[in-house]
């Protein structure tokens, strides 16, 4: 067990322009602590993990596991374990073979390889399958042997790199919080790469936001929902993403149709601090709200209605300038409007409007 | 609901709807399907077994291949008994392929797969190291035998002159009976290498990098991954490999045929086929007996081979 941390870590894939798959990353992660490493594809998150495992070079800045400075050690030499995104299941080796493979090469005894292999097949519900062969499982079981394989070895990190990516639906939730409770009992440091914003948000003691290789945020699931660093956190983190506009700004809010929803004043006067004309105003669909006739509110015509049961998505046009822009709605389930209807929406509460930079997105509430 | 529906509004009855999906093929499909499957069966069942049949059944006769069918006479096994005990050229010609069977297995297979692995390291202009290996594939054995004819010339060939031993004492590398046939293995080898090489590249190419990773990260060096890892997951390549080459050291004959029409030290069993069903004596059934024999050998080693793949194979 450790914590890991990366001092300014930049991977540069040559060409013209050379490519700053990572850059600059500096990211502590405590010891027991579950990471998770987010983005879209091409955000570098995959690379980042590998170059922590030594399987990618690091051109700039170092690399820490526990005390000691990893960045010129061989993978084999970091003491961590890794689930590969396609398993990496040695074919011709039944399930056992796989899981003691490492400790085998470090030439522990067999006995003990066998116990250890047993018992991490009862935590993970594979004993009956030691015998077997990987072709011989499903998915959702050679996802187990993968994770055991890394269980087995006690390193002091675990890296997972979209280990749930190749199993249904059903499966990815049920495993999501397997993973998630047994590295809660093994309390062993854990890093965890995917695209998935709801397994980041489930999984994560922490989530770290990359895009085009730059960490954009890195902080609690609560605090990335709550208080996005910038657009780009905002539009990621949260399904359906919130609604991001930019729209003239007027002295006492932000203009939207012809009104203006207001907003705190701290956020307004950060924005007329900054000599801005127009912000990027972000409502998420859960504090809009269908408003009376009466209510002064935005006009909004229903293009689709998603129903989800407790609850459902207006998605509807709003105009905004000379355009018309998407809105996303969530209203309760039980009264959703009919599709082409023109309702009027408003924001629940000013406190919940987010306000970003036009330009930068970077965010100017605080 | 959809499914539901549809199967409700189908107007065919249950009892003919059967037969209709089992011949759901029109006209011309069929035509066209018959012609795609028969044209093929029709040549392999008359290029290949009826010649393979024909020879076993001419193998228990004698005729000289002259006159009309009525000439062919029955003789029952005595070509074979023959063959076995009063054939001076029998036994040296199976051990010779013997030799050749273990040499290919031995060097052109191993070599092969250290080129593969080479190569397969992203070296820069592997591209041209590929070609350059793969180039005597594609030669025809006859032309290898040809250039190396001319390599192992006494006076003037590149590898006594390389040796510097042209002028002082001279080796005849395919005149001496006691060392040609090794000789000749080389050239057959060197020819044998690039088609192993090309295996065990496409194998290592489709081969899921994140294996190795896996096996570094457990701790593994790279003699240790490619020992216990990568070799066993080639298995299939391995089994293609071998298959082939046990082919190959059986059927070879256009080499030395094209050096010294496999004579001299250089007799190979499909030599004596030859020399006996085209050759001057023209014992069409001696010769049949011969190529039977081969075959029993080739089908011998490759049937063992396939049954204890397959076995292990279901087993796991």
């Amino acid at each position: 067990m450790a914590e890991v941390s990366y001092v300014g870590a930049s991977r540069v894939f040559a060409g013209s322009p050379p490519v700053r798959a990572v850059d600059q990353l500096d990211l502590d992660v405590a010891d027991g602590e579950f990471l998770v490493l987010v983005g879209p594809s091409g955000s570098g998150k995959s690379t980042a993990l590998r170059m922590l495992a030594g399987l990618e070079d690091v051109d700039e800045g170092t690399i820490q596991i526990g005390s000691k400075d990893v960045t010129n050690v061989p993978p084999k030499g970091r003491d961590i374990a890794m689930v590969f995104q396609s398993y990496a299941l040695y074919p011709h080796m039944t399930v056992a073979e796989n899981m003691g493979f490492a400790l085998k090469l470090r030439g522990t005894p067999k006995t003990q390889i066998k116990e250890k292999v047993a018992e991490a097949a009862a935590m993970l519900d594979l004993t009956k399958y030691l015998d077997r062969k990987p072709k011989a499982l499903s998915g959702g079981q050679r996802q187990r042997v993968a994770m055991g394989r890394a269980i087995v070895r006690e390193p002091s990190v675990f890296l997972m790199d979209e280990p749930l990516s190749n199993l249904d639906a059903k499966l990815r939730v049920e495993t999501r919080a397997n993973i998630a409770a047994l590295q809660q009992r093994l309390g062993t440091t854990t890093i965890y790469v995917t695209h998935d914003q709801v397994e980041a948000m489930t999984m994560g003691h922490r989530v770290a936001v990359l895009k085009d290789g730059i960490l954009q945020q890195c902080d609690t699931p609560r605090a990335l929902y709550d208080k996005p660093a910038n657009a780009f956190v905002a539009g990621f983190i949260g399904s359906p993403a919130m609604n991001l506009k930019t729209v003239p700004l007027a002295p006492e809010g932000a203009r939207l149709d012809g009104i203006v929803v207001p907003l705190e004043r701290t956020a307004l006067s950060a924005a007329q601090s900054a000599g801005l004309s127009s912000v990027t105003f972000g409502v998420r669909p859960e504090s809009l709200r269908l408003a009376s006739v009466e209510e002064e509110g935005i006009d909004m015509t229903v293009e689709l209605v998603e129903e989800l049961g407790a609850d459902a998505l207006v998605h509807g046009a709003v105009k905004i300038g000379d355009g018309s822009e998407r809105f996303v709605v969530r209203v309760d389930g039980r009264t959703p409007p009919q599709l082409g209807q023109n309702v009027k929406i408003a924001v629940r509460d000013a406190s919940e409007v987010h306000l970003f930079h036009p330009e930068t997105g970077e965010r100017l509430t605080d | 609901m959809t499914v539901l529906q549809t199967s409700r509004t189908d107007p065919t009855p249950p009892a003919r709807k059967g037969r209709r999906r089992a011949t759901a093929l029109s006209g011309t499909d069929r035509i066209v399907l018959l012609l795609m499957v028969g044209v093929p069966t029709l040549l392999h069942v008359a290029l290949v077994w009826v010649p393979t049949l024909s020879s076993v059944l001419l193998s228990f006769t004698s005729w000289d291949g002259i006159g009309d069918l009525d000439q062919i006479t029955f003789v029952g096994t005595r070509n074979y008994v023959d063959i076995f005990t009063a054939y001076p050229r029998f036994w040296p010609a199976v051990q010779h392929n013997l030799i050749w069977l273990a040499f290919l297995i031995l060097l052109p297979t191993s070599f092969g797969l250290l080129l593969a692995v080479l190569l397969d390291r992203q070296l820069k202009f592997t591209r041209i190291y590929q070609s350059v290996l793969y180039l005597p594939v594609v030669l025809a054995l006859a032309m290898v035998g040809f250039i190396w004819q001319l390599m192992y010339e006494p006076n003037l060939g590149l590898v006594n002159n390389v040796l510097g031993i042209a002028q002082s004492s001279p080796v005849d590398w395919l005149g001496d009976s006691d060392i040609n046939i090794y000789a000749v293995l080389i050239a057959a080898g060197w020819k044998h290498t690039g088609y192993v090489m090309l295996l065990y590249l496409a194998g290592l190419k489709s081969f899921d990098p994140s294996l190795k990773e896996a096996a570094a990260l457990d701790g593994a060096n790279g003699w240790q991954t490619f020992w216990k890892v990568t070799f066993p997951v080639l298995k299939p390549i391995n089994v293609i490999v071998l298959v082939i080459t046990v082919i190959e050291g059986l059927r070879a004959f256009d080499i030395v045929y094209a050096i010294n029409r496999g004579r001299n030290g250089l007799e190979l069993v499909s030599v004596l086929i030859t020399d006996n069903i085209i050759g001057e004596s023209s014992r069409i059934g001696w010769g049949s007996a011969l190529a039977v024999i081969l075959l029993v050998i080739s089908l011998g080693f490759i049937i063992t081979y396939l049954v204890q793949v397959f076995r292990r194979e279901e087993r796991t």
